[in-house]
């Protein structure tokens, strides 16, 4: 049925509605400079000591500006900061660019930024900072040496995620609760809870114009193209696909899998997608038997039919994943690495599981088959590649195995409270790293990080790891750190504490006609990122082409 | 007994209910797996001082009698405290929430009742005729169609194939002609149970009064069958219609919490689903007690306006 395309605008004018055409009738459309896109929940803070939602996180992320930024490929770029400079294995100094104001019109110095780390102490967010900060000292308005509380590899990426606010937000004076106030292209309008969340052009950003440091672009605009952005809140993830195809938003931030083939087909919506820096695995409870055995979790790992799962449930989306870094980090792990592990441990091979298992449940003297249950939370994907799982191995005669599925909130809260490892229930997750291998490994595998001090779900602990992983982040040398990641990824991948399943991908979907020069950004969170981002030569405009 | 004596005796009997309803929430909410706590901290590690400082906040290291007490207190002073979730307090969301949920669910409930009566008399006056079958059908199909599902699928039909609304809504008040243009869809997914209900049970109440001796000696009389219908018929038939009326006050806030999920409107059913996510408990238990509270007087009313309609009645 071929689309009735002026209807609409007729209809609201013959209620009367002039207000709304702009925003309801074609958004974006009039005066070329406003973006709608979309949030999949509601913002729940401003404050970036606060927020643990990425949704939080990505719709403050045009307001608030860090040190340096991580651009579309990992590098870094200077931000606020024109230089960052190592004095010694702990000591970097940072000189700041000058002329810079916030959006209430105070000046961004070197204090702004010392108060802006030391804020994160006793807040949700402060490992995010006190994992590597010790102290800064101020040595003029806009220069200051930060010392660290031991060598920290990842820290010109780690300060990619610390935006730096006023000064006067650390002394209460401000409150980063009713809006927040940084040095970004864009500053906060309003916030309609479940409604909208609007951002529009700032008046003084710093940039100039021409070329982004260090960027090949030498003709990104001196000011954001794009006016106003909307975000507006939709849920219902239908919903949001429905509301791009009938043109009531330009751009849908991570539509679903089983809609993305349709999206595709669709002429006036491009898709756009890249690798993500995150995967889907089965954790297995250690303390519980049979998992305690090595055999019997290769043999379950054995069986993740990866590539089925990849064309059934995301719709061809994603590649299997069978070592936790992901394939986005090239400088720490490799296609014929990833290769290896798979045919080492983890490829689906029913024949060498049912010789796995039979060992594990000799050894552990159970008579099959065992009954137990995948836990997942409601996120439609992640169930039906548990399903999909639950069949291959109840398709064995080792194993009876049903799905239990949780609301998130309650879910995570089973997950990762102190004694899921003991469960005899196999979990469901996902995980999101960053741009730094760290991120992947420690969370996950260390054994500090065991539930409930994070997210080691299996309680996995070995002490070669825990020394791999030390090491590697004090240690500056990329060849180095990533023989160090490489020979922690092969005893993890080895022991298998979980069963990897498969590496994401990010998706975005826009409409053609409305958006143009818009990127996918790998990450959760910076999704947006691409709309104006100077220093790494990304803008976007309105008006498509 | 005098009907100011009944009216009275009724409100009075609501209160011991309210209280139930109240006792009964803040019990069930407190059983919710994960305490505030965690989510302000997001299951994170943090200091035993920063974590009995928070229960503290939030009256959390009370006994469970002494927090509710606490809090009805707070209540009858119409304070519904400040929400975990944000810094505002819960009156404060309720309050900017309850106009979109009243305009959806009044509209949803006229859509019904002049759809769902009408349909339901005809169906009555012309029974066994092919009309009489097809609205049986239909209400059947409009009672079992889950909400979720029509929604998406008038969303689609109307919103994305035909273009003629919007999707999401408006950004104008609730009450601009555009908002309400975009209700239609909404109130229609929201109304189309309710429709069904009242066509069904006016059919049938409608059937049994046009069986009674009154409406025979009423045409004996020589009465037009259009006079005996409105003048007799429906208003006894009525009374049963107003009773389920008020049950479906309930039944149109419950499916609030969908419609308001599909449709992206920002509503009490939106409110409330998240602040259970994120273990808002004052949100969760202002909103419960709110609309126990509207079901309670919706049935108060009817009861009233039972009494009234039928001077049979004896109380």
């Amino acid at each position: 049925m071929p689309p009735v395309t002026t209807s609409r605008r007729q209809l609201l004018r013959w209620v009367g509605a002039t207000g709304a055409v702009g925003l309801a009738g074609c958004a974006g459309g009039d005066d070329g400079s406003e973006l709608v896109a979309t949030l999949g929940a509601d913002v729940s803070t401003y404050d970036p000591t606060q927020a643990n939602d990425t949704t939080s996180r990505k719709a403050f992320d045009l307001v608030y500006e860090p040190l340096v930024a991580v651009d579309f490929e990992g590098s870094v770029h200077p931000v606020l900061a024109t230089d960052l400079d190592q004095r010694d294995d702990r000591t970097w100094r940072v000189s700041l660019r000058e002329g810079v104001t916030f959006h209430d019109g105070s000046d961004c110095t070197a204090a702004d930024v010392k108060a802006s780390f030391e804020r994160y102490a006793g807040t949700p967010r402060e490992s995010d900072v006190f994992l590597w900060y010790d102290d800064a000292t101020i040595r003029d308005d806009h220069t200051l040496d930060v010392t660290l509380s031991r060598p920290y590899a990842p820290f010109q990426l780690t300060l990619g995620g610390v935006p730096i606010v006023p000064e006067a937000a650390a002394t209460d004076a401000l409150d980063l609760s009713t809006g927040p106030v940084g040095t970004g292209p864009y500053a906060f309008d309003t916030h309609e809870p479940d409604r909208l969340y609007r951002l529009v052009r700032a008046d003084d950003h710093w940039f100039a114009g021409g070329s982004g440091n260090g960027s090949d672009a030498d003709d990104v605009p001196a000011e954001p193209p794009i006016e106003t952005i909307t975000f507006r809140i939709i849920v219902e993830q239908a919903s949001q696909v429905a509301a791009l195809q009938g043109g009531d938003i330009d751009l849908a931030n991570n539509p679903p899998a089983d809609a993305v083939a349709d999206l595709r087909d669709d002429d006036a919506i491009t898709v756009s997608e890249h690798l993500a820096g995150g995967f889907e695995m089965l954790v297995f409870p250690l303390a519980s038997r049979p998992f305690s055995n090595r055999d019997v979790r290769e043999g379950v790992s054995r069986l993740i039919p990866r590539e089925a799962i990849i064309d059934s449930v995301y719709g061809g989306i994603g590649r299997p994943a069978y070592a936790p870094i992901s394939p986005l980090l090239d400088d720490y792990t490799s296609e014929s690495f990833l290769a290896e592990m798979g045919d080492e441990y983890m490829r689906y091979d029913p024949e060498r599981a049912a010789e796995l298992l039979d060992a594990g449940f000799a050894a552990l003297d159970i008579s099959p088959p065992y009954e137990t249950t995948i836990v997942t939370n409601e996120t439609g994907d992640r169930v039906r590649w548990a399903q999909l799982v639950r069949d291959e191995l109840n398709a064995t005669d080792f194993f009876d195995v049903s799905i239990e599925q949780f609301e998130w909130s309650t879910y995570v809260g089973r997950v990762l409270s102190g004694d899921s490892h003991r469960s005899d229930a196999m979990m469901a997750l996902g995980w999101s790293g960053g741009w730094d291998p760290d991120t992947y490994l420690r969370p996950l595998f260390y054994s500090e990080q065991a539930t409930p001090s994070c997210c080691n779900a299996a309680h996995y602990a070995s002490d070669e790891v825990d020394r791999l992983l030390d090491e590697a982040l004090t240690t500056y040398d990329t060849a180095e750190r990533r023989d160090r990641y490489e020979q922690a990824q092969r005893r993890v991948v080895e022991e298998a504490p979980v069963g990897f399943v498969r590496f994401g991908t990010r998706i975005e979907a826009y409409r053609t006609d409305a958006v143009e020069g818009f990127r996918t950004y790998p990450l959760d969170s910076g999704e947006f990122t691409s709309i104006y981002a100077p220093t790494m030569g990304a803008y976007t405009t309105t008006g498509g082409g | 007994m005098s009907l100011r004596r009944y009216v009275l005796r009724r409100t009075l009997l609501t209160l011991p209910i309210l209280v139930g309803v109240s006792a009964l929430t803040f019990a069930l909410v407190k059983l919710l797996p994960g305490t505030p706590v965690d989510y302000v901290l997001q299951f994170q590690e943090a200091t035993p001082e920063l974590r009995a400082s928070l229960r503290a906040q939030y009256h959390l290291d009370e006994p469970v009698w002494k927090q509710y007490l606490l809090w009805l207190n707070d209540v009858l002073h119409l304070d519904f405290g400040e929400r975990i979730a944000s810094d505002r307090s819960v009156s404060a969301a309720i309050a900017e929430r309850l106009p979109e949920t009243l305009v959806l669910g009044g509209i949803s409930f006229l859509i019904a009742l002049f759809v769902g009566v009408p349909a339901g008399v005809v169906a009555a006056v012309r029974r066994g005729s092919l009309l009489d079958e097809g609205s049986r059908v239909v209400a059947l199909l409009g009672i079992a169609t889950p909400n979720f599902w029509l929604g998406l699928l008038l969303i689609l039909l109307f919103g994305v194939h035909l273009n003629l609304v919007p999707v999401i809504p408006p950004v104008a008040p609730v009450f601009a002609p555009e908002s309400l243009v975009f209700l239609v869809l909404p109130a229609v997914t929201l109304g189309t149970a309710s429709a069904a209900l009242f066509t069904r049970l006016t059919r049938s109440a409608v059937t049994e009064q046009l069986r009674q001796e009154y409406v025979r000696a009423a045409r004996a009389r020589g009465l037009d069958e259009r006079t005996v219908i409105r003048k007799h018929v429906l208003r006894n038939s009525l009374i049963s219609v107003v009773t389920v009326a008020a049950v479906q006050v309930a039944f149109l806030l419950d499916g609030a919490v969908v419609v308001e999920r599909v449709f992206s409107w920002p509503g009490l059913g939106r409110l409330l689903v998240r602040a259970i996510l994120q273990r808002d408990f004052p949100v969760v238990q202002a909103i419960v007690l709110l609309v126990a509270t509207a079901v309670v007087v919706a049935n108060l009313l009817a009861d009233v306006l039972y009494a009234w309609l039928d001077p049979r009645i004896t109380y």
